[in-house]
């Protein structure tokens, strides 16, 4: 017999969200949540008969998930899911309310759920996926899960809640790779085998063996701790990737991958820039296969995929280009950080940084972020810094080696909004979560555009 | 005049941005023309400690922090208590700072033994003490207000006559009950402060480079810096946490 409780929660979140809609509030929690104060067992009964996938993992979740949803318009199947990045289990819950009808049947077979490390046993137990897929595990909000070993281990628990489905794991994180070890799933591994890093990384999240404690060596690194890692002591390796890039070669703003698998090659277009995109790439074909979708078009899908939401977005204002590049922990800031090194120095970066909740309480890992090798060769006529530790981001970028003279502080939205549009230059706004939802709200809004949970 | 900064555990104790006070140290030797040189010594390197002239310890994961505990029995912790008991001043930060007392109880009971060169001992517990911070160093170590990041799961208790680092304003501290913050012992500081604890705080930089520099030269010669940046900062927080 059906929980009782199920249509006056699904009431109550859809008359929720109508209010939060007439006060043109963007809030993506509140629904999801009365929801399952009222019924707790409810994202369990929406996630009944509905094939899922689940993206987990530190970086790479949004992109990746767009991809998959990516993948299902161009197979013309239909989909709910998370798009407006609220990933904990009350946005999810949400989502699926407002996809089922009053009674908690779904209306949609697939979902496509992008999900928080912390929230992820919980919703993993409750939907019973059929395949899900971790990204890798890097440090990230240490506030909130303490240590990177525990955010590796609160995937574990969740994995545990779920032995019939097939595991999608990254096999040059060691952190990731590890999460295969003696469980009852199916688990299949992809990697990157054509690409290596120019220089070995100034901090690793993971170098220890995680058995014996010994350091890890690498025959190839991608970057930070991913590559082909082993341990020289007790002889723990990467997993031999099932999927892998056997050669990445740039084309266009992207790259052309060839991919090896059971032994057959075949070349694919990656339409984002840089090999953590291809990371992303992989964890979505695997995941893809591992759902039964159509290969053939999921491959060809990925060379018509462009930027996500926030996580590299380019708009224009006034006269000024900008782009938009979120960075929310170390590894992910050093890519963008790249990324803004090749834009030469004739624009002006903007680094956002906030600490509510949602991006961290902790901002001290601006300083495990390698913001040095970008001052180190150029010089910025102006640079912008915005958001709640605007001061921190600030004396971080004195330290890296910045011009404290040419640093502005804008204490407003407003004040920020018109240093973009006189920039004289392009501008690359670099913010953490919330940052970049203010800031791109702002910005989007005046360059004519949507707000972001309107936006795909 | 130059200062020889040893990074001890550079690959092991690297959590929460703690490297930014080496940054922070260095910058600052080189904005006054005072020469440095930092050597990183990993897990594994036997080298001896008595060319430098100050040390940093950062923190770590407890995962990584039993690893430690061999390399330390095998001679460094004999290197780090001569440096010590010689007045070198060490930073050390949460689990390097841990590492420095006699041992510590996991939630279960285990106790797991340290290096013992310093009067505390640390007990874990599964709820962390996690936030924004601030503390007043004790006269000693300059007086000045600290503000920083704490997120450690150890309550540290201080042996009797061990002199703290300075006293709570705002946040928890060694224990979350004593007021104490962190340790003061020869010139080793100890403290739970991330952030990291040293660019926001110039004056308690300056005052561990001041004691390195009167240690080997005989004069804290410094000369004042432009902190308008960190003082900007330092005072965001101080208002937030309401602390005058």
């Amino acid at each position: 017999m059906k929980d009782l409780r199920i249509l006056p929660a699904c009431l109550t979140a859809r008359a929720a969200r109508a209010l939060l809609r007439l006060a043109r509030h963007g809030g993506t929690a509140l629904p999801g949540k009365l929801a399952l104060k009222i019924c707790p067992g409810l994202l369990a009964e929406l996630g009944r008969g509905v094939d899922t996938v689940i993206v987990t993992g530190t970086n790479g979740k949004t992109t990746t998930s767009g991809m998959l949803r990516h993948m299902l318009d161009e197979s013309g199947i239909s989909y709910l899911s998370n798009r407006s990045g609220a990933n904990l289990k009350s946005g999810i819950t949400a989502e699926f309310i407002f996809c089922a009808d009053l009674l908690g049947r779904s209306r949609r077979r697939v979902a496509v759920i992008e999900c928080d490390e912390g929230n992820f046993p919980a919703v993993a137990e409750a939907l019973q996926p059929k395949a899900v897929v971790v990204t890798n595990v890097f440090r990230d909000q240490l506030d909130r899960y303490g240590e990177v070993t525990h955010t590796r281990d609160c995937i574990a628990r969740g994995i545990r809640a779920v032995p019939d489905a097939v595991l999608c794991l990254n096999a040059d994180c060691s952190l990731t790779a590890s999460l295969g070890d003696g469980v009852p799933n199916r688990v299949v591994y992809y990697g990157v085998d054509g690409a290596s890093a120019e220089k070995a990384p100034t901090v690793s999240d993971a170098p220890h063996c995680l058995r014996c404690g010994e350091r890890y060596a690498y025959r190839r690194h991608t970057f930070a701790h991913l590559g082909d890692w082993y341990c020289p002591n007790c002889g723990a390796a990467r997993p031999l990737p099932d999927l892998s890039a056997e050669e990445i070669v740039p084309e266009g703003p992207g790259s052309r991958v060839t991919l090896r698998e059971n032994g057959t090659r075949r070349a694919v277009t990656v339409a984002l820039p840089a090999v953590y995109n291809v990371y992303n790439a992989l964890s979505a074909l695997t995941a893809a296969r591992a759902m039964g979708w159509d290969m053939s078009v999921c491959e060809s899908s990925l060379a018509g995929f462009g930027a996500m939401f926030g996580r590299m977005e380019s708009m224009v204002l006034g006269d000024t280009p900008v782009r938009i590049v979120l960075v929310k922990n170390p590894a992910g800031c050093d890519r963008a950080l790249e990324y803004l090194a090749t834009l030469g120095d004739d624009v002006m970066p903007v680094f956002c940084l906030n600490d509510n909740l949602n991006d961290g309480t902790d901002i001290s890992w601006i300083y495990d972020a390698d913001y040095e090798s970008l001052f180190a060769a150029r010089r910025y006529e102006r640079i912008g810094v915005f958001g709640i530790r605007a001061q921190d981001m600030r004396l971080r970028l004195k330290y890296a080696g910045a011009d404290d003279s040419a640093v502005e502080v804008y204490s407003s939205l407003d004040e920020l909004a018109d240093a973009v549009k006189n920039a004289g230059r392009p501008v690359c706004v670099l913010p953490n979560y919330t940052a970049m939802l203010a800031v791109r709200d702002k910005l989007s809004s005046l360059a004519g555009g949507g707000k972001f949970w309107e936006a795909n | 005049m130059e200062l020889k900064i040893c990074h001890l555990y550079p690959d092991v104790l690297n959590l929460y941005g703690d490297r930014g006070n080496i940054l922070c140290m260095r910058r600052r030797l080189e904005w006054r023309g005072i020469g440095f040189e930092i050597t990183e010594l990993p897990l594994g390197v036997r080298d001896d400690l008595t060319s430098y002239d100050l040390f940093f310890i950062g923190g770590g994961q407890d995962f990584e922090q039993t690893v430690l505990l061999s390399d330390l029995s095998a001679g460094r912790a004999a290197n780090i208590r001569s440096a010590a008991e010689d007045g070198k001043p060490f930073l050390c930060v949460c689990g390097g700072y841990q590492l420095l007392g006699a041992g510590y109880r996991t939630a279960d009971g285990q106790m797991c033994e340290y290096t013992g060169i310093i009067d505390l001992t640390t007990e874990g517990s599964p709820d962390r003490m996690i936030g924004n911070f601030a503390f007043r160093l004790g006269a000693e170590s300059g007086g000045s207000v600290v503000v920083g990041f704490e997120n450690h799961g150890g309550r540290t208790r201080l042996g009797s006559g061990v002199t703290p680092l300075g006293s709570v304003l705002k946040g928890y501290g060694n224990n979350g009950s004593d007021g104490t913050e962190g340790v003061r012992w020869n010139n080793v500081y100890g403290t739970y402060s991330h952030g990291p604890v040293l660019p926001k705080n110039p004056e308690f930089c300056d005052h561990i480079l001041g004691t390195a520099l009167e240690r080997k030269y005989g004069v804290r010669d410094l000369a004042p810096l432009d902190d308008r940046a960190e003082n900007a900062a330092r005072e965001v927080m101080l208002r937030r946490l309401h602390v005058n």
